[in-house]
């Protein structure tokens, strides 16, 4: 009994791998080929379910847009400098056939391939050019010449060749440090700049407030002496003035105060004869004989 | 059929007598057993199990073919691999489970970001330290799925490689720089969408915005120099306005002082001008009325007052003036004398023209101690 349910099942199984041996499907994103015992018998299955026979082989294959990345591949450039360039390539397969005869749709084998051929073309191009050049233009001297002379190459793997793009360059140790170098002067002559521009502007405002100050105070003094001028020239006039109502009288007065501040100190010695109006009646008390002087002296 | 005939003489294929069971009886069997294992048998627990077990996972399988489409989703339906239907209602929907149809689902309006950390080289030999933030959406989701392998991968290598050119054309001015920031982060986003597009990736960039801007670590230090000398100049420039602030105000101090001083000089002048010229003119009035008289009076005063102070010597010579004789005078024992009192505090200035001063006939003694 148990014997019957068995063989029920293996039937069962087998004839559904019968099933699945007869149909193949094929992705949204693939194409397919089917080798019947080797031989290509068709190379352009679209998506979706397709009839085959059980001895097929079917080959599915990506027809995206594929990417390879390739890092640090140092190059020589014209000058015999050294450059690291990283950059990725873009392919799709074109044709089924041509492809998987020329790589046996190994994607590895695939990639290395496309990865040669790009490879040397960047090759040439880099050593076209100084490293100068390469880093101040860099990728839009390379790619236009790269993608060109590529893609004529890789027609024969059944591949169609989309873009070839510089990803970065690797700048050598020593390019980094000099570069490191010149913004550090950059920025040291700008703060040099700077101070100096400061100093000097500094300079031009306290030479400004001293001469402002010198201006100033040189009125200030100019006006100063004129006024004490004209103060003096005005008490002169007044004195003047009032002296010249009687200049005789004022000679008198004036040289009267002046021997009284002149002479008469303590410690002056005056040797005198006892002539003259003060000692007119020292020796005649008399009133002098009229004359026809006047009395005034 | 003959040999369903009752009795079951006719059968051709019936057994002679003596022989094993009849296939006849095998296929019964076999039926019987068929049907013993269709039929729901009660209390036959194994085949019970099995089926419910079958029912389960048939039911299962039919559950899986539901499925639900949410807001800004695309629910993407492939038939044996072929694509049959792109799903964009929201609601509950039902597609062939596998392995007729598997589904996928994208979705286009949600805002997704990805972030660049670069030290990116600028025209002008700058090499800085950038951070990029990349914002997308996924707007064709069949080109998403069906046309790039790894589309993702491909907005970072693209991005960064935009990023790299464009910022390889500007100076470091311009990537520091507001305004021309933002130019150059639109040409950076042209860059990028052209080259997606171009691929067919489906992808939508919607901003490019530049985070944050370094210079790489060892540059820093001189970067603060340059930002601690921005500083010094500031300062030294307020130093200096503060200089001239002070020192403004001190000069208009000291220049009307002296305004001020001069103002009291010609008070004071001034004043005693006119004070002496109208003690003067008292004078002279007191004068007219009595010339001789006042005169001789304020001669006598001065005088007297002159020779009272001083050492005196009179000469009574015959035969004035000058006199005719030659005599011996002790000049310097009498200074002597004279000089035995000490001499008297300096006359007071007078505020008029000074005049040259008038000397005895002998020099002054100051004491020959």
């Amino acid at each position: 009994m148990r014997l019957r349910v068995l063989m029920m099942v293996m039937l069962l199984v087998a004839l559904g791998g019968l099933i699945s041996r007869s149909l193949f499907t094929v992705g949204q994103s693939q194409v397919a080929l089917r080798t019947e015992f080797g031989r290509i018998v068709g190379a352009a299955y679209g998506p979706g379910l397709h009839l085959r026979w059980p001895t097929d082989e079917v080959v599915k294959l990506d027809r995206r847009i594929l990417s390879q990345s390739y890092t640090g591949e140092n190059l020589v450039t014209r000058d015999a400098r050294s450059l690291g360039v990283d950059f990725y390539v873009k392919w799709r397969i074109k044709d089924a056939a041509t492809y998987f005869g020329a790589t046996g749709a190994s994607e590895d084998v695939a990639g290395v391939r496309v990865a040669e051929i790009v490879k040397g073309c960047l090759k040439e191009a880099i050593a076209q050019h100084s490293l100068e050049q390469l880093i101040t233009q860099g990728r839009t001297v390379l790619t236009p010449e790269m993608l060109e002379e590529a893609r004529s190459q890789v027609g024969t793997l059944g591949v169609q060749l989309l873009d070839v793009r510089v990803l970065r360059l690797d700048l050598p140790d020593e390019v980094a440090s000099r570069i490191y170098e010149s913004m550090k002067e950059g920025f040291a002559s700008t703060a040099g700049q700077l101070r100096a521009e400061g100093q000097g502007r500094a300079a031009t405002i306290r030479a400004e407030a001293d001469r402002r100050r010198m201006e100033i105070l040189s009125t200030a003094q100019e006006e100063a002496l004129r006024l004490r001028g004209q103060s003096d020239a005005e008490a002169a006039r007044i004195y003047a003035q009032a002296y010249s109502k009687n200049p005789e009288f004022y000679a008198f007065y004036r040289s009267l105060q002046a021997y009284r501040n002149a002479l008469g100190k303590d410690g002056d010695l005056l040797v005198l004869s006892p002539d003259g109006e003060f000692f007119k009646y020292l020796k005649q008390p008399d009133p002098p004989p009229r004359t026809s002087q006047p009395q005034a002296h | 059929m003959a040999w369903n005939q009752p009795g079951g003489q006719n059968n051709p294929w019936s057994r002679r007598p003596g022989q094993g069971p009849s296939l006849d009886e095998h296929l019964r069997s076999l039926q019987r057993r068929l049907g013993s294992f269709l039929r729901p048998r009660r209390g036959g627990r194994r085949s019970s199990w099995w089926i419910t077990l079958a029912a389960l996972a048939a039911t299962v399988w039919v559950w899986s073919g539901f499925y639900q489409v949410s807001p800004g989703e695309r629910a993407i339906v492939q038939r044996f691999g072929r694509l049959t239907e792109v799903e964009s209602q929201g609601g509950l929907h039902f597609h062939l489970p596998w392995p007729f149809e598997t589904l996928q689902k994208v979705n286009v309006e949600q805002i997704n970001s990805s972030i660049y950390p670069l030290r990116v080289l600028t025209r002008d030999v700058n090499l800085l330290e950038l951070r990029f933030a990349v914002q997308y959406r996924l707007s064709n989701p069949l080109q998403y799925l069906f046309e790039v392998r790894d589309p993702g991968r491909t907005l970072n290598e693209v991005s960064e490689s935009a990023i790299r050119e464009v910022v390889g054309q500007s100076t470091a001015q311009e990537v520091l720089v507001g305004n021309t920031r933002r130019q150059m982060t639109q040409r950076i986003q042209a860059r990028i969408q052209e080259t997606l597009s171009q691929y067919g990736t489906g992808i939508t960039v919607t901003t490019v915005s530049l985070t944050d801007v370094q210079v790489p670590d060892a540059v820093q230090a001189s970067q603060r120099d340059t930002d601690k000398a921005r500083a010094d100049q500031t300062r030294a420039l307020e130093e200096a306005q503060a200089y001239a602030r002070s020192i403004l105000p001190q000069a208009e101090g000291a220049a009307a002082s002296l305004k001020a001083q001069a103002e009291s000089y010609r008070t004071q002048v001034l004043k005693t001008a006119q004070g002496q010229a109208d003690s003067f003119l008292q004078l002279l009035d007191a004068y007219n009325q009595a010339p001789a008289v006042t005169r001789r009076r304020l001669y006598m005063d001065t005088i007297e007052s002159v020779l009272s102070q001083a050492h005196k010597v009179l000469i009574d010579v015959p035969g004035k003036p000058g006199g005719g004789n030659l005599f011996y005078l002790p000049l310097d024992k009498l200074l002597e004398k004279s000089g035995a009192h000490e001499p008297q505090a300096t006359p007071p200035a007078t505020p008029a023209p000074k005049e040259p001063d008038v000397r005895a006939e002998a020099p002054r003694g100051r004491g020959e101690r």
